[in-house]
């Protein structure tokens, strides 16, 4: 049988949700409406035959055995904490773990505490007639050093702050090391970096970066500070250009008194280098003043006299390099095979390989 | 712990359901007598063969649920709507297991539409309804709740209740037979 178009108002009707006016008539057209009651009469039948589908009441029986399995399993689930304490406990937990977790973080990293200051972490030794202060002007520690020697020791894990010693005529930044600088007459004697590295600047037109083992030397005061065997290392660089490069280590701008690298002419109490020291900053001056063949045997005779020397190392690639600059390829190997003998895993072996390789 | 029932029963199921919220079993075991057997009719229609455990989970949830009971004198909604939920959250193989077995004893459609008992078609016809559509026309047919009662039970919209129903219906009446469309 066709339905009727006024179904979903009858539709409408036996679910309840007509009132007023449509619910009036929809009365009206389903007393008139043969296909309406019977959509009704069946929508009934529906009803009726899904009540039954629900079967009959439990037994007795049945009612009090589910009772009681209900109860003990009602018993067990009031007994157990609820999902909201084991949160709280979650919740504690994790928080502790992450305390823990920072308190692990902060103290791998040595990350200073809000008590810690700057100067925590600087340490600075100085000589007996040092004339020097210190400021801590934002993120930077500064040492204005005028005269004598100090030693400074930056402790890594200082964060942002930065260390800058200035003396009259230069400035050394710290990058993280233990140096020492010395001024005497409001000259920069002398910069030796024990570990890490410094930056260097007013000594020329860009700055100077001095590694660990290495010495920066004013030329003319350096030469005054020499010790007794350093005479003997000059007469051994017997040809004639790198004497002057000996003595020109007290040329150009240095005062008068720079010829003599014996005599260390400061009267007080200071500390003097050892002769391997002074050996080395003699072969560095020769070094660096590009006389790379007396370079290259002052480097040899260092390591010949100071085998065991924290330098010998430094001693060893540099007379690789000096050989290297000056052309004398055959020797610059040979040079660099002994340093790699003696050093496989040296700090340098890469460049003295790659140094071998090359030509 | 006594099975019986306390003398002294309480006659509001929201003043039961506040025990029951905190934690008296007595007033769980009031609860137990007075809803089970209603519970239990609509775990059957709806979900057939596993009614029984899904009427016992039905009042375990509803433990769980105490606290957040409205405060209504009669509760058999709120129940209703719980069990409607484990039906839904069981989706158990009722309707396709049944109208597999069917199909697998007729070789044909589910509904054995030649079937004079209507309750046994009206049975294979709900099976095929998706459990969605077969919860709120029993809700609504069987157990007589309105459509916002269905609604505000099973967290839906009151629209999607009637077209739910009226899909449902439709469906009911083409799969009990061309003299029912």
């Amino acid at each position: 049988m066709k339905s009727c178009e006024s179904l979903w108002q009858t539709e409408a009707l036996l679910e309840g949700r007509l009132s007023g006016k449509a619910l009036r008539a929809a009365e009206r057209h389903l007393a008139s409406c043969t296909r309406c009651r019977t959509h009704v009469d069946q929508a009934a039948q529906i009803r009726q035959g899904m009540q039954q589908l629900g079967g009959g009441a439990p037994s007795e029986l049945d009612l009090a055995r589910g009772r009681q399995r209900l109860l003990a399993a009602a018993n067990q689930h009031l007994r157990r904490p609820g999902p909201r304490a084991s949160r709280r406990k979650l919740i504690l937990a994790a928080a502790l773990f992450l305390v823990a977790a920072v308190l692990w973080v902060r103290l791998q990293a040595k990350l200073p505490f809000p008590h810690e200051t700057a100067e925590y972490s600087v340490q600075i030794e100085a000589s007996a007639d040092a004339e020097y202060a210190r400021s801590a002007p934002a993120q930077r520690e500064l040492v204005n050093l005028e005269q004598g020697e100090l030693k400074v020791s930056v402790l890594h894990g200082t964060g942002e702050r930065t260390l800058l010693v200035r003396t009259p005529d230069l400035e050394i930044e710290d990058q993280g090391t233990v140096f020492s600088v010395r001024v005497e007459n409001r000259k920069t004697l002398f910069v030796r970096v024990e570990e890490g590295r410094v930056a260097l600047r007013g000594a020329g037109p860009r700055p100077v970066l001095i590694e660990a083992g290495d010495t920066w030397s004013r030329p003319t005061e350096v030469s005054e500070r020499a010790s007794t065997p350093e005479p003997a290392l000059k007469e051994r660089a017997a040809p004639a250009p790198v004497a002057p490069a000996a003595t020109s280590a007290s040329s150009a701008t240095a005062p008068p008194a720079a010829t003599s690298v014996t005599s260390n002419a400061h009267p007080s109490a200071t500390p003097t280098p050892a002769s391997a020291d002074s050996d080395f900053e003699v072969a560095m001056q020769a070094f660096r003043a590009g006389s790379w063949s007396r370079a290259a045997q002052l480097f040899s005779a260092f390591e010949a006299q100071h085998p065991r020397s924290k330098r010998a190392e430094d001693a060893a690639y540099l007379r690789v390099v000096a050989l290297q600059r000056a052309g004398q390829t055959a020797q610059m190997k040979s040079a660099a095979d002994a340093y790699l003998s003696r050093y496989p895993k040296g700090f340098r072996s890469k460049e003295v390989r790659a140094l071998s390789a090359s030509k | 712990m006594s099975s019986e029932p306390r003398v002294d029963a309480v006659e509001n199921d929201a003043e039961l359901l506040r025990q029951v919220a905190a934690g008296d079993l007595e007033a769980l075991g009031q609860l137990y007598d007075r809803y089970f057997p209603a519970v239990l009719a609509f775990c059957r229609r709806a979900a057939g063969q596993d009614a029984e455990d899904l009427a016992q989970e039905t009042f375990l949830t509803a433990v769980r649920a105490a606290p957040n009971y409205d405060g209504r004198e009669i509760c058999r909604p709120w129940l209703l709507g719980i069990a409607a939920r484990c039906v839904l959250h069981k989706r158990r193989s009722f309707a396709r297991f049944q109208a597999l077995l069917q199909r697998f004893a007729n070789g044909s459609a589910a509904v054995d539409q030649r079937d004079p008992d209507l309750t046994r078609r009206l049975e294979q016809a709900l099976a095929e309804l998706p459990a969605a559509k077969r919860v709120v026309v029993i809700l609504a047919e069987a157990e007589g709740l309105t459509g916002e009662e269905i609604a505000k039970q099973l967290g839906i919209p009151v629209g999607t209740v009637w077209t739910r129903l009226y899909h449902a219906k439709r469906q009911l009446r083409g799969l009990l037979g061309e003299e029912w469309t």
